[in-house]
């Protein structure tokens, strides 16, 4: 199945189980966020990408450039596991 | 959900000789539980505080009512990320070419929104021709 397709089953499946008081709120949060602007302000096509240097799951610190030097990175930003 | 989708596609990206990164604030025995629950074949960095994120314009602080509300369903994001600033990275996903500049950003508000792994992949093989 599509990714997109799973999530929204998820989100479904989420939405029938906690009360509309909550998925309200929800609701009312995402577009806060959204109408902050902040999407205007995240780095885009044609910038350079900022570096970094963080620790792994073996906690060895893994570098952008190091990354860069065997070829493309693909980046993915997510929240945690929870 | 969207790293299993992703590790679906994590042999191509390497046949493409690319890497496949993913950061997340949370600590980094999270990133190792979930590597190991998953199977994930790709690397997984963690970013206290943010910092990264904050470089990449992603960083957000979860409205008030939001944090009671995660609260209540016991995700204790600043236990998770020994922070308590309540501060996470929008969803994203870049593609970054050899001379680190950015080529393909998927960005969203809304973190129930994920671009597809296909359509990264799509844009990954631009980048190589």
């Amino acid at each position: 199945m599509k990714l997109q397709k799973q999530m929204d089953a998820y989100k479904q499946s989420f939405v029938e189980k906690v009360p509309e008081q909550v998925v309200e709120t929800m609701m009312l949060c995402r577009d806060k966020i959204r109408d902050s602007g902040i999407a205007d302000r995240v780095v885009t096509v044609g910038d350079k990408a900022p570096d970094f240097s963080l620790p792994d799951t073996s906690n060895n610190e893994v570098g952008l450039r190091t990354l860069l030097a065997n070829g493309p990175v693909v980046l993915v930003f997510f929240r945690g596991r929870w | 959900m969207e790293l299993d989708a992703l590790q679906e596609i994590a042999g191509d990206i390497n046949t493409l000789s690319a890497t496949l990164v993913t950061i997340s604030p949370q600590l980094v025995e999270h990133n190792l539980a979930m590597q190991q629950e998953k199977k994930l074949q790709f690397e997984m960095l963690s970013d206290p505080g943010n910092n990264v994120s904050k470089s990449y314009g992603l960083v957000y602080q979860l409205p008030e009512e939001l944090q009671q509300i995660y609260m209540n369903f016991d995700l204790n994001i600043p236990k998770y990320n020994n922070d308590d600033s309540w501060t996470l990275p929008l969803t994203a996903r870049f593609t970054i070419d050899r001379e680190q500049i950015i080529r393909y950003a998927r960005v969203s508000t809304d973190h129930t929104i994920r671009p597809e792994p296909g359509d990264t992949l799509e844009a990954l093989r631009t980048l190589q021709n």
